[in-house]
């Protein structure tokens, strides 16, 4: 049982999901406690052992049907390699037509078997420390550890109660359910740095098709997959947000105030039972957001500004600045289109960001307006680029529409937008600033000025910018990145929900 | 109460939970015993009022245990959560043993002999008598095993999360002033989130996870035939289907089971004997508990019913 669990935890590996090794070794005490004869229990012993979020669940779902199969059906190895490679499949599927998935798999059987194999024998990239790590934890150590989960004297937890009084069933001889095994599971092929590069991306689209975080924003998606993403919205805000207001007492820093020291502790005759520290006040950057929000960019723009703005809010100094072919101060506008409506006000002296308590009902609200509202396309603006706020409003295209002066369909150009900025406003404004740039830099073979954008960078504190695109294709094509990037501090690949987040917490992290 | 104390089965679980009327799924029973088996903290995610508390209260009923909860929110930290100093305390004794201390330094010499004859003594202010015992540490020092519920772990900060790990990996806290304090007693502790934000991957490994959701229909009609029997089967079947057909729809607040069971009391109480718009009106309050989503359930109850 020990070698198929293994092999299991390698096939979930492979699908994305972590599990250490401490977690394998639960596993396998609590499969032996369970017994494989009940089959959900045996599913929920592992479930809970392995699966330790939503999202993992999912795929624990997916694999564990494959894996091990159900005792009705009672074919031999062949009917549990049939599952294995249904499993591949829907979980690949995505949003895409689902019936059609159950007939196409036995023709593709063999395929997808050997892909699922595939799959199973690689573990996921950020998961490959641990993996080691489970390798070289060898049989015979998890059978030690089963054996002393068994004896009680050697119980890890001393003190511990025996799982099972004497008087009760003895304990089920453990049999090992039938596993897929194919020839990829055990033995690890060699392939060529191609075949690593597509399975990788196969791997990321997999992922994507079941993570809404992780979805290319750039590629055409259903309502389904707008309104998935659209309910996750409120949830980065969420995390965004508690990230920034840490409230945790620290340790005592900076140099002692001797005056409200003596102050504070003559209550207490003098004795010192409060010791105030005197800190340098650090005064907090101004952040300068420069948006590209050419149509093609547009949703990624959208959602940057929904999540930046949380943190921005209260900033009074914050200055945003759109730019397609030339730049526009926009500030007003975007704090315009963020404004919550009476029932939600987050501004204003009490309660600074709304109550947490209230996210269920905006998420519940964003589920029936949804974030993103299906538009007709409209020259090439694409349905995408109707980002609302959780708590309704405009439109982000709506909004790029109403900016004087700003025409999201013309030809990007990145040199004349930095340096009309170095020249006009962020002459001043970048001095000191955190400087945050989204856009592709794809410029439409107009000069990239690249001095211009130094100008900028060389006044700031701090340069961060944010790609919307793979970072495989940073640089192709019209791409002028390579020249911009040398005065940045921090690139980030916002091309998914998440991406956007992850900037979006530098640029938190570096006010 | 006199069950036997330890857990034998999954299905012994389940069955003594059912004997205290509540309904548990085989997961929940699976999730307890291997809690109890592997030695392992038990955290439950879902959405609020699926009953979550409730089984950490009950797992402390059936040991025959005391329930030690600590609700979190934001902005608990350890004063709070595992123990504080009593400076009022302190500062009392100092007064009063004021006098006691000069007879004990009027021998001495000089300033370093005095500090020599007080460095025994000042250790007494920081013992367990000065020691204020909050939740985590009452149960790490309790004389009896007790149950811990961590509740709604996702309103606490993450760092307080991270303080959490090694109480809830080793059972055990370390306190600079005196040293680690171990548990005397297996630690049985019980996680509940309402998933408002993701928990770090660290709390994650070290516990048992269970993702609890709403009750399927059968399960519901049974919690309602036990909690509501007034209520007759044929319009508890109704109020089934009602209640998952608004699960489905995107309300800002989906109902929980203490809510309908509130709600098919409320129905015996107004002598309902269907679900028209005249039974629904003053009733729905005890089910749905937002303006909006009762005008929207109140404008078209026939979309629901089906």
């Amino acid at each position: 049982m020990i070698a198929s669990l293994q092999r299991f935890v390698e096939a979930l590996r492979a699908r994305g999901v972590s599990v250490s090794p401490s977690e394998v070794i639960d596993a396998v005490r609590a499969a032996d406690a369970v017994g494989p004869e009940d089959r959900a229990r045996f599913r929920a012993a592992l479930a809970m052992t392995l699966a330790k979020d939503r999202r993992a669940l999912a795929v624990f779902d997916d694999v564990f049907e494959g894996f091990f199969a159900p005792p009705a059906r009672g074919g031999a190895g062949q009917g549990t390699g049939e599952r294995g490679g249904e499993g591949g499949l829907a979980g690949r599927g995505g949003g895409g037509a689902e019936t059609g998935e159950g007939k196409s798999a036995p023709r593709d059987d063999r395929e997808a078997q050997a892909r699922a194999a595939r799959r199973a024998s690689r573990p996921a990239p950020r998961d490959r420390a641990s993996a080691r790590t489970l390798r070289a934890l060898p049989e015979h150590l998890l059978r030690g550890e089963l054996a002393k989960a068994k004896t009680p004297d050697a119980a890890p937890r001393a003190g511990r109660e025996r799982a099972r009084p004497p008087g009760a069933r003895p304990p089920a001889p453990v049999r090992a359910p039938r596993a897929v095994e194919t020839e990829g599971t055990r033995e690890p092929a060699r392939r060529s740095r191609l075949s690593r590069l597509l399975a990788t991306e196969e791997h990321r689209t997999e992922t994507a098709a079941a993570d809404p975080r992780r979805r290319d924003l750039a590629s055409p998606m259903t309502p389904a997959d707008e309104r998935e993403l659209a309910r996750e919205i409120p949830r980065v805000l969420d995390e965004i947000r508690l990230r920034h207001t840490r409230r945790m007492r620290r340790a005592p820093r900076g140099r002692l105030f001797m005056k409200r020291a003596i102050r504070e502790n003559l209550a207490t005759g003098g004795v010192p039972f409060r010791i105030p520290m005197r800190r340098p006040r650090r005064r907090r950057a101004r952040v300068v957001l420069v948006v590209d929000v050419s149509w093609s960019v547009a949703t990624a723009s959208g959602l940057f500004l929904l999540l930046a703005m949380e943190i921005l809010r209260l900033d009074r100094r914050a200055r945003v600045f759109f730019f397609v072919d030339h730049p526009v101060e926009a500030t007003d506008a975007v704090r315009g289109w963020l404004r919550r409506g009476p029932g939600e006000t987050g501004t204003g002296g009490t309660a600074p960001h709304p109550p947490l308590a209230r996210t269920p009902a905006r998420l519940a609200a964003a589920r029936g307006h949804g974030s993103f509202r299906g538009r007709a396309p409209r020259r090439g603006r694409g349905a995408a680029s109707g980002v609302l706020p959780p708590w309704g409003g405009r439109s982000f295209g709506a909004l790029l529409e109403d900016v004087p002066g700003l025409d999201p369909a013309a030809a990007s150009d990145y040199g004349r937008a930095f340096w009309a900025l170095s020249e006009g406003p962020l002459r001043v404004l970048a001095r000191g600033a955190v400087l945050v740039v989204l856009g592709d830099a794809r410029t439409n073979r107009f000069d990239p000025l690249p001095w211009a954008f130094e100008e900028i960078a060389s006044r700031a504190r701090r340069v961060l910018w944010l790609v919307p695109e793979p970072r495989s294709r940073w640089g192709t094509g019209d791409s002028a990145l390579p020249r911009y990037l040398p005065f940045c501090d921090v690139a980030v690949e916002a091309r998914d929900l998440e991406g956007l987040a992850h900037g979006v917490r530098e640029m938190a992290a570096s006010l | 109460m006199t069950q036997a104390k330890a857990a034998v089965s999954p299905e012994q679980i389940q069955e003594r939970f059912e004997q205290e009327g509540f309904v548990c799924s085989p997961e929940v029973g699976t999730a307890l015993f291997l809690s109890e088996t592997l030695g392992r903290p038990l955290l439950l995610e879902g959405p609020p009022g699926v009953g979550k508390t409730e089984i950490g209260k009950l797992w402390a009923k059936l040991h025959d245990a005391p329930l030690v909860r600590l609700q979190c929110y934001e902005g608990l930290d350890e004063t709070r959560a595992l123990y504080e100093w009593s400076y009022g305390k302190q500062m009392l004794y100092t007064q009063l043993v004021k006098e006691k201390v000069g007879e004990l330094l009027a021998g001495a010499g000089d300033l370093k002999s005095a500090l020599g004859s007080l460095k025994g003594q000042a250790d007494e202010f920081f013992s367990k008598d000065f020691l204020l015992a909050r939740p985590l540490l009452q149960v790490l020092m309790s004389d009896r095993p007790s149950v811990l519920l961590i509740d709604e772990i996702d309103r606490s900060d993450e760092e307080f999360e991270a303080f959490l790990l090694e109480v809830l990996s080793d059972a055990q806290v370390s306190i600079p002033e005196l040293g680690t304090v171990r548990a005397r007693h297996p630690l049985r502790a019980i996680l509940t989130s309402n998933d408002t934000r993701e928990l770090s991957d660290a709390l994650r490994r070290r516990c048992l996870y269970l993702h609890v959701d709403y009750p399927g229909p059968e399960d519901e009609l049974r919690i309602l035939a036990r909690r509501a029997p007034q209520l007759g089967e044929d319009l508890a079947r109704k109020v089934v289907r009602f209640v998952q057909g608004l699960r489905r729809a995107d309300l800002r607040r989906a109902p929980g089971i203490a809510e309908v069971v509130d709600w098919a009391l409320a129905l015996v109480a107004v002598g309902a004997t269907g679900l028209s718009g005249a039974d629904l009106r003053p009733t729905l309050g005890a089910l749905l508990k937002n303006r909006d989503d009762i005008e929207r359930v109140l404008s078209d109850p026939g979309k629901y019913r089906s």
